[in-house]
């Protein structure tokens, strides 16, 4: 397999965007073709959840090829929410196998012109028919995630909310951030219920954003050096843990294995926050810390940005914002980012290698992706 | 008693399946009793197009291994640990405090 690098990136500010999903793309490919400095691709990989239904548009990599000014051999790909994280081990693979030399990779999503139940509803789709039939959608099959959790490992009220408190304070350092703004304990764990325990700034905002990767078979600073895909049980009431993911487990020992490297290695990463709740599982998952000491660890300050293990310097989901199709993508992006010393006031000290987990769906469709600065 | 499946893997579901979504073989048809414990439960706030909230629902760990999402439309608050009686009406299972 051929070594696979990333020779440059580029995203839009997240947000509520008045821009079209293919403009959104186009901002972001721009801004990667200037960072990488290399215009001519013999692939577009396109990432977005679902078009289809959030914006009517239908044929979408077609759509997106054609913003972009190319007649290139172009390909959608999803994965539920970690469709930006899906579609770059896809484009990885083509660079890999040698067929390609330059990708172009991109991601987006268009949420926020719709009502937020409108939005929901449509996220819940995701979820298994098992479950949906109560009602039930993805903050309501988390908050049982999260009831069980606190339950097993006496998780508190509080440490949940410093997820969001640390994640804010990240995203206020971040000019691409859908929120910029810090947020105190108090309104965190006062803020509107959700789904019980999860209140509304426990939760990932919807928002709209694209981001977009070039990868190359040429040597650059950046390289790829692990990527682990596992999937688990559609339904949650099918899996033997409520407390742990085991696609993150399984992706991770992968990607790990592929890197040939280990957690303790790991200088910085950006994990799957779209629940306070599941930082605080991945980090776990992921091996960062034993089971049941992920809130424990946060509450420490390891995961700060200035801690022993920064976790989620752009602010995550949670601040970053989470326009569905391209959070895996725009984690990928801040890992590259923080190896180069390019992350301006959030920069994580001297990073060499650095992770990004993303999960789709509640938790069945995972990746971890590893890059190493060379 | 609730109609589910299990497999030679051990893995056991409600309501039955033909496939094992854990290892992929053949499941073949079980009862389990109609009781369990909450393992875990929520009331969601913010329900989706076509419900009206809030709605309580939680999981069951059934007596004999499977578990379940269930809806529960009692009037007191459950706890994890409680134990429930779990009826089936039409396609959805709903769940009361045992005692």
């Amino acid at each position: 397999m051929d070594k696979v690098f990333v020779a440059g990136c580029g995203m839009t500010r997240f947000g509520k965007r008045d821009e079209s999903l293919s403009d959104l793309v186009f901002e972001a490919a721009k801004m990667a073709r200037e960072d990488s400095k290399i215009e001519e691709f013999d692939a577009v990989y396109v990432g977005s959840m679902n078009p289809d239904e959030f914006t009517g548009d239908g044929n979408i990599s077609t759509v997106i090829t054609d913003r972009l000014g190319m007649t290139k051999p172009s390909l959608r790909i999803e994965t539920a929410s970690s469709t930006g994280a899906g579609v770059f081990h896809a484009a990885f693979l083509s660079v890999a196998s040698g067929h390609y030399d330059n990708v172009l990779v991109v991601a987006g999503e268009k949420m926020t012109h719709l009502p937020t139940q409108k939005s929901t509803t449509m996220m819940a789709k995701v979820i298994s028919p098992l479950e949906r039939i109560y009602g039930a959608t993805m903050p309501a099959l988390a908050a049982l995630v999260t009831r069980r959790y606190m339950h097993e490992y006496g998780l508190d009220r509080e440490t949940l909310g410093l997820v969001a408190v640390k994640n804010h304070y990240n995203g206020s350092l971040n000019k691409y951030a859908h929120f910029q703004k810090e947020v105190t304990l108090e309104k965190v764990i006062e803020s509107k219920m959700v789904s019980d325990p999860l209140r509304l700034y426990d939760c990932a905002p919807i928002s709209d954003g694209a981001c977009a990767c070039i990868l190359t078979s040429k040597e650059k600073e950046i390289r790829i050096s692990g990527l682990g895909h596992a999937t688990d049980t559609l339904s949650l009431a099918h899996r033997d843990s409520l407390t742990g993911f085991s696609a993150t487990q399984n992706a991770a020992k992968k990607a790990y294995d592929m890197a040939k490297t280990a957690p303790k290695e790991v200088d910085v990463a950006e994990v799957h926050d779209a629940f306070t709740s599941f930082e605080i599982i991945d980090t776990e998952d992921l091996g960062f810390f034993k089971k049941g000491g992920g809130g424990q660890a946060l509450k420490d300050g390891i995961t700060k940005l200035e801690g022993d293990l920064p976790i989620n310097p752009s602010g995550g989901l949670k601040a970053r914002g989470h326009p569905v199709g391209a959070s895996g993508l725009a984690q990928i992006i801040e890992i590259y980012w923080q190896l180069k010393g390019e992350a301006q006031k959030r920069q994580v000290d001297s990073a060499k290698i650095g992770l990004a987990q993303s999960i789709g769906g509640l938790a069945n469709n995972n990746l971890v992706t590893i890059l190493e600065a060379c | 008693m609730i109609k589910g499946s299990e497999c030679l893997c051990g893995k056991k579901v409600v309501p039955k399946r033909d496939i094992c979504p854990k290892c992929g073989k053949h499941m073949s048809e079980a009862e389990f009793q109609d009781f369990g414990r909450v393992l875990t439960l929520t009331i969601l706030h913010v329900p989706p197009e076509g419900y009206e909230g809030p709605i309580m629902f939680c999981m069951v760990a059934i007596e004999g291994g499977a578990k379940l999402v269930c809806g529960y439309e009692g009037d007191r608050d459950l706890d994890i640990g409680e134990h429930v009686r779990i009826k089936k009406i039409d396609n959805k299972y709903i769940c009361e405090p045992l005692v």
